[in-house]
């Protein structure tokens, strides 16, 4: 409570100032010194009440605002999974990514409030599948280009839905940053077609994140490395590091897939880590 | 002297002032839109209350988890007055319920705690 003890401390000094001068004998036993200490007495008690409600009011807000926040963090995950369950192959997709993309700008030197905004545009990145239809969304096998086509409304459907909520000041960005995660560097990416810097940064960050979740977990549509076509299981590390670090300047930022080079075994211990959770929680399923 | 109950709303707490067994309870959280007029006849009982008692133990029992500013006055005003009872011979044992796992709730009865002389005031942890 140090600070609070600063911002009273002007009030107290003067205090203490009156109660020294009420203590000269030459001022004492007059009506209005009497009248004057009661006067006193009673400042003291409600100062002393006002920094406490003060203090209490500050816990007060502290806590509320904490429980707001945790609420609407598990009302985003839970919304999320709700979304990925009727898709078993991308079950945990988004929470994956969320975890990619936080470790990726942690080490890219994002502060706090940034990576609070990167943690929701990650969570919802793919809220927008919601909007697909079944036979494309859950297809198996690669997609005929009007397939193709329809999957890739995904990204604008993001940005609509994103778009309806009243998120907090410090998130306004974040339906921007999920719609654009599938644009590419070059320009070519979708729905924008945006490039370079018009693409906002952590949207670059997110489709490192993405891609690298897509290539090495099992997912219904197959992996394919340019024109080749690989099977629908997790691609090795060193292929999809590989592919990272050939499509720099094309498909990704080359500053983020520095940092994921940099830092591949975190990155790789990263990826165990949460698909060994995963693991577990299928087994206990 | 009769019971005072007053149902817990959405930004009121629930309040049963029991002067047979001499239990005075406050619980929930407390928002009211106008604290004065919500408290006003609380306190004009509980004066009533305290005038009328001998050498009766009066238990004070308050679970208060959110409150706003106004309310945390009036607790503090309802403290002094239980307080003021007992030094002047009252009987009065407050109890302040703070959940385990919220450290501020702890804090609360601390601060509320500072100006008792007279009274007993215990601050109680429960499991929820």
């Amino acid at each position: 409570m140090a600070k609070d003890d600063n911002m009273f401390k002007e009030d107290e000094d003067r205090i203490s100032r009156v109660g020294e001068l009420l203590a000269d004998d030459a001022v004492k036993d007059t009506p209005l010194y009497t009248e004057f200490k009661a006067f006193l007495g009673d400042y003291k008690r409600l100062f002393k009440q006002f920094r406490r409600i003060v203090r209490m009011s500050d816990r007060q807000q502290h806590g509320l605002v904490s429980e707001l926040e945790q609420a609407f963090e598990s009302f985003i995950r839970t919304l999320v999974t709700v979304i990925e369950a009727k898709h078993n192959n991308t079950a945990g997709h988004s929470n994956r990514v969320t975890e990619y993309v936080l470790f990726l700008g942690a080490n890219l030197g994002l502060k706090n409030d940034e990576l609070e905004v990167l943690k929701y545009a990650g969570l919802l990145h793919d809220i927008g599948k919601i909007g697909i239809p079944d036979s494309v969304l859950t297809k198996n096998g690669r997609f005929t280009p009007e397939e193709r086509n329809t999957m890739n409304q995904h990204s604008v459907w993001t940005k609509k839905i994103l778009d309806g909520i009243r998120l907090p000041r410090s998130l306004k960005t974040v339906p921007m940053i999920a719609a654009c995660h599938h644009e590419k560097i070059d320009g070519t990416g979708y729905p924008f077609n945006v490039k370079g810097d018009e693409i906002p940064f952590f949207s670059r960050i997110i489709a490192v994140g993405d891609v690298f979740d897509a290539l090495t977990s099992k997912r219904d549509y197959p992996k394919y490395d340019k024109d080749e076509d690989l099977s629908f299981d997790p691609m090795s590390m060193d292929r999809c590091f590989r592919i990272l670090d050939e499509d720099r300047d094309v498909h990704f930022d080359p500053e983020v897939v520095n940092i994921a080079l940099k830092y591949r075994k975190d990155f790789e211990e990263l990826w165990l880590e949460l698909h060994r959770n995963q693991a577990d929680a299928s087994l206990k399923n | 002297m009769e019971l005072l109950k007053i149902e817990g709303a959405k930004h009121t707490p629930y309040i049963c002032f029991d002067p047979e067994k001499h239990q005075l309870e406050i619980t929930g959280e407390s928002y009211p839109e106008n604290t004065s007029e919500f408290f006003g006849r609380i306190f004009d009982w509980l004066n009533e209350y305290l005038a009328g008692i001998n050498d009766e133990t009066v238990t004070v029992n308050v679970k208060l988890y959110y409150f706003n500013s106004s309310s945390s006055k009036i607790l503090m005003d309802f403290f002094t007055i239980l307080d003021d009872a007992a030094a002047d011979g009252k009987n009065i044992v407050a109890n302040w319920f703070y959940e385990a796992d919220l450290e501020e709730g702890l804090e609360y009865g601390e601060d509320f705690q500072e100006d008792i002389e007279s009274m007993k005031f215990n601050l109680i942890e429960i499991e929820e």
